[in-house]
């Protein structure tokens, strides 16, 4: 099917308005952190609290003292910037949503491996589904 | 389905990527095994983590986690052999510093090496069963660093001698110690057990034996526990400050055994300041502490239990048993209420109300005050001094206090009926005599005996208050019917029931003939309004107001005798002189009465009314009596001794011992029947265990005599012997 595939219920039940939330992953607004993947330049303005919730890889990566941690850039390879995309928007909203120019499969695959590699563990869940 | 299944797919669609580059995997590990040398060598702020963590991913993912967990272990433990080098080499104090840098720069660099390979962590380790990263940096710090021969002793060595020096007085670096301490726990409950908590317990043991020896021969007891208590506490605190909480347990039996229960009787007995003199002077303060040192090892309390008990028990008997002490009822009753207190509050203060020591108390006190027969006598006593004069201006809470303490010094009493017999007296001589002080304190007593024995024992005394009251209204009556007797009432008659009183039946005395008119009015009148009554002068107990005038002066005074005293002085109206024996034959007193009653008239300086011929302390029956016209007092109302708060003569104890023995006979019938009648067929032992203890509340009943009461119960059919086994009684209904 064509029709976006919606993961909406946000893990930890928090007061929190996702719609904001949502908002300040477009604007950018209070973002920290850059993310250039290489050949794509930059893929997101976005912010270090979020990856980090998610991500144990990338609270290390910010914090462990070497030289991503004093910096707010942050240069990946080997990656598709789709795939990455689609990983982040469900870090602000719970939702996995497939769509773009990319074959859906391929898609859903590199999301499920980016979500390995980096142990998003409901994310990959959600792919496997 | 599993995680490890989903992993399996994913890596199977993958498998197109596999890198070919045969060169890949050396390429990709010597990488990170570069990032490991800068990560000890402090440059770990230049390094990639993107690239660092993508390089360990690829290689788990490309198979190449075996290769890079051997890299791991090898690289590591080259760096953790320098490591080992370097610490080996500092000198003296240094060694723990250096030691401890080393394990913070160690612990910093694992961290950042398990950041960097945690998805190895988190794939490849557990699905191949080797040891976590984490985990796998303290087994090589534990091999190669701390179980190095030249590291091993030396470290071991350095710790003990830190917490020698600090028990000696120095001040030595805790901090350090402390994350040396925490490095062995760190590294597993083992180490720290085998490396530092077991030969530093061996140490101990063998320091505190040495000082301990030295102590008990210099100190005394009170200055060995203060400094035991010191070195409990230190410990205790050491182990706060430096050691696994878990090892508070053992340091603290350590010192426990050595310092303590290796000790414990040595100390207790320790001559002039051990146990007993610390009890003597009321050391509250060495008595709490070593009841507190000595509760923590084995029998500890029983042994200072049994030390104040046997001191009790001594202590008690002497008390009890001291001829000086017992010349003086009131004082040796208050002498075992001091004692009672004294304990109590040393119980109280020092051994935390601890209620085996009550009970020990309890038991002390009741061993000894049953060793003299007169004890419950002399607190009957006690209580009689206390409610005719004692208890003069004493506030209600406190007449109160003084009763309980009674009633339990009453409780610790077998002879419970021995009390009651001698509280009946007791009693009826306060009523009588009008000399009781507080009506609410004596009923108060009453309601506690009530409690303690029931109702059968307080009915009687309750109907001497009621004896009292009716005979008030009674001499109304009379009065009121005899109107040609005046005012004044010359004669006061108190009517009393026979059985609730102890009255003597038949002793009585000749009367003046003035009072025995009168005597005979007041029979009349009484059996008038109470038909089928007899009435019996119980002339003993009376007390008289006599006006006398002395000597050519002609002094006047009121004198308060007994109705013995009265018949005797109004003999002198119409004698100037008068034999013992004369006054005996005019009188009929019974003779010990008569003796005592010539003897506080007679030979009591400031009482003495009457003159005696010869001049004595004693009464002979040779004597002669006169009155003593040189009498003088400055009061006018003069008290003659009468026969007040005064213990029992020999010959009356007997006959108080009598009488209780004769009330006991019907008791234990009654007791042994209840029990027939229950259990209808029972062995002779049986029967005297089940009354002893039916009794027991009441009086220790004596074998003997419960032998004759079955023998007498036999002979009036209540019970017979069985016809096979003579030892077996059966109840006949």
């Amino acid at each position: 099917s064509s029709q976006p595939h919606c993961f909406t219920a946000f893990p930890s039940q928090l007061p929190i308005n996702v719609q904001r939330l949502k908002q300040l992953q477009t604007t950018g607004d209070y973002s920290d952190i850059n993310i250039y993947i290489e050949g794509h330049g930059l893929v997101a303005q976005t912010h270090k609290v979020i990856l980090s919730l998610w991500s144990v890889p990338f609270s290390k990566m910010f914090t462990n003292g070497m030289s991503e941690s004093s910096s707010s850039e942050v240069f990946l390879r080997d990656m598709s910037p789709e795939a990455f995309k689609v990983m982040l928007e469900f870090m602000y909203s719970g939702e996995l949503i497939l769509e773009g120019s990319v074959e859906f499969g391929t898609l859903l695959l590199q999301a499920l491996l980016l979500a390995d590699q980096f142990g998003v563990t409901l994310l990959y869940q959600e792919c496997y589904k | 389905m599993s995680n490890q299944k989903k992993r399996n797919f994913q890596i199977e669609a993958f498998k197109h990527r596999v890198v070919v580059d045969p060169k890949y995997a050396d390429k990709t590990w010597k990488i990170l095994e570069h990032a490991i040398h800068e990560i000890y060598n402090h440059n770990a702020s230049g390094l990639s983590f993107e690239e660092l963590y993508r390089n360990a991913y690829n290689m788990v993912l490309h198979k190449f986690g075996e290769k890079l967990y051997n890299g791991l272990v090898a690289t590591m433990t080259s760096h953790l052999r320098e490591i080992s080098k370097s610490i080996e080499a500092a000198q003296g104090d240094s060694f723990l510093e250096e030691l401890n840098r080393k394990w913070n720069d160690h612990n910093k660099a694992l961290q950042m090496i398990r950041d960097i390979l945690m998805y190895m962590d988190r794939t490849y380790i557990p699905s191949t069963r080797k040891t976590p990263v984490h985990e796998l940096g303290l087994n090589l710090w534990r091999d190669n660093i701390i179980h190095s021969s030249k590291i091993q002793t030396r470290l071991q060595n350095t710790l003990l001698e830190l917490v020698h020096r600090e028990r000696t007085g120095e001040v030595i670096d805790r901090g350090l110690m402390r994350n040396i301490v925490k490095m062995l726990m760190d590294l597993g409950c083992s180490v720290y057990q085998e490396d530092f908590e077991k030969p530093f317990l061996e140490v101990s043991a063998e320091f505190y034996r040495g000082e301990s020896q030295k102590f008990i021969e210099c100190c005394d007891c009170g200055d060995y526990l203060k400094k035991a208590e010191k070195r409990l506490n230190e410990e205790i605190e050491r182990v706060t400050h430096y050691l696994d909480s878990k090892s508070e347990v053992k340091i603290t039996n350590v010192v426990e055994k050595e310092m303590i229960a290796n000790h414990m009787l040595r100390l207790v007995h320790m001559e002039n300041s051990g146990l007993v003199n610390m009890l003597l002077d009321d050391k509250y303060e060495d008595l709490g502490r070593m009841y507190n040192l000595f509760r923590r090892v084995p029998d500890g309390l029983s042994t200072i239990r049994e030390v104040m008990t046997s001191h009790l028990r001594e202590t008690g008997k002497q008390l009890v048993t001291d001829a000086e002490r017992l010349k003086d009822p009131v004082e040796f009753v208050q002498r075992l209420l001091d004692e009672k207190d004294k304990y109590d509050s040393i119980i109280t203060n020092a051994f935390n109300n601890d209620k085996t020591f009550q009970n020990a108390l309890n038991s002390s006190f009741e061993y000894f005050i049953n060793l003299n027969a007169r004890s419950p006598e002399f607190i009957s006593l006690f209580v009689d001094d206390k409610l005719r004069k004692g208890l003069k201006g004493v506030s209600e809470e406190d007449v109160e206090v003084i009763l309980d303490k009674v009633m339990m010094l009453f409780r610790y009493l077998q002879e419970k009926d021995v009390f009651e017999k001698y509280y009946k007296q007791h009693l009826a001589k306060r009523l009588l005599s009008g000399k009781t002080v507080s009506d609410d304190a004596e009923r108060s007593l009453i309601v506690k005996l009530k409690t303690e024995c029931g109702y059968q024992f307080t009915s009687k005394l309750e109907g001497m208050f009621t004896d009292m009251k009716t005979s008030q209204d009674t001499m109304h009556g009379f009065y009121a019917s005899h109107l040609e007797l005046g005012e004044a009432r010359t004669l006061v008659v108190q009517v009393l029931t026979t059985g609730s009183w102890p009255t003597q039946p038949g002793v009585t005395c000749n009367l003046p003939a003035e009072m025995s008119a009168l005597c005979e009015k007041f029979r009349s009148y009484y059996l008038g309004t109470h038909t089928g009554r007899r009435l019996s002068w119980q002339t003993n107990m009376g007390t008289a107001d006599i006006k006398a005038t002395f000597g050519k002066g002609g002094q006047k005074h009121e004198l308060n005798v007994s109705t013995y005293q009265m018949c005797v002085l109004m003999l002198f109206n119409n004698a100037e002189r008068l034999s013992y024996k004369e006054i005996e034959q005019a009188t009929e007193i019974p003779a010990a009465d008569l003796k005592r009653c010539l003897q506080s008239m007679a030979c009591v300086k400031g009482k003495n009314v009457l003159r005696k011929e010869p001049m004595s302390k004693d009464i002979g029956e040779e004597d002669a009596f006169f009155v003593n016209d040189k009498f003088t007092s400055k009061f006018y109302k003069v008290k003659i001794g009468t026969v007040v708060a005064q213990k029992e003569s020999e010959p009356e104890k007997q006959e108080t011992r009598q009488r209780v023995e004769e009330d006991r006979k019907p008791q234990i019938e009654a007791a042994i029947v209840r029990i027939m009648k229950s259990r209808r067929v029972l062995d002779h032992n049986n029967i005297i265990t089940e009354v002893t203890k039916q009794l027991q509340s009441r009086f220790l009943a004596n074998p003997t005599e419960i032998k004759k009461r079955i023998e007498s119960l036999i002979e009036r059919d209540f019970l017979e012997r069985d016809s096979v086994d003579r030892k077996l009684y059966r109840y006949l209904a």
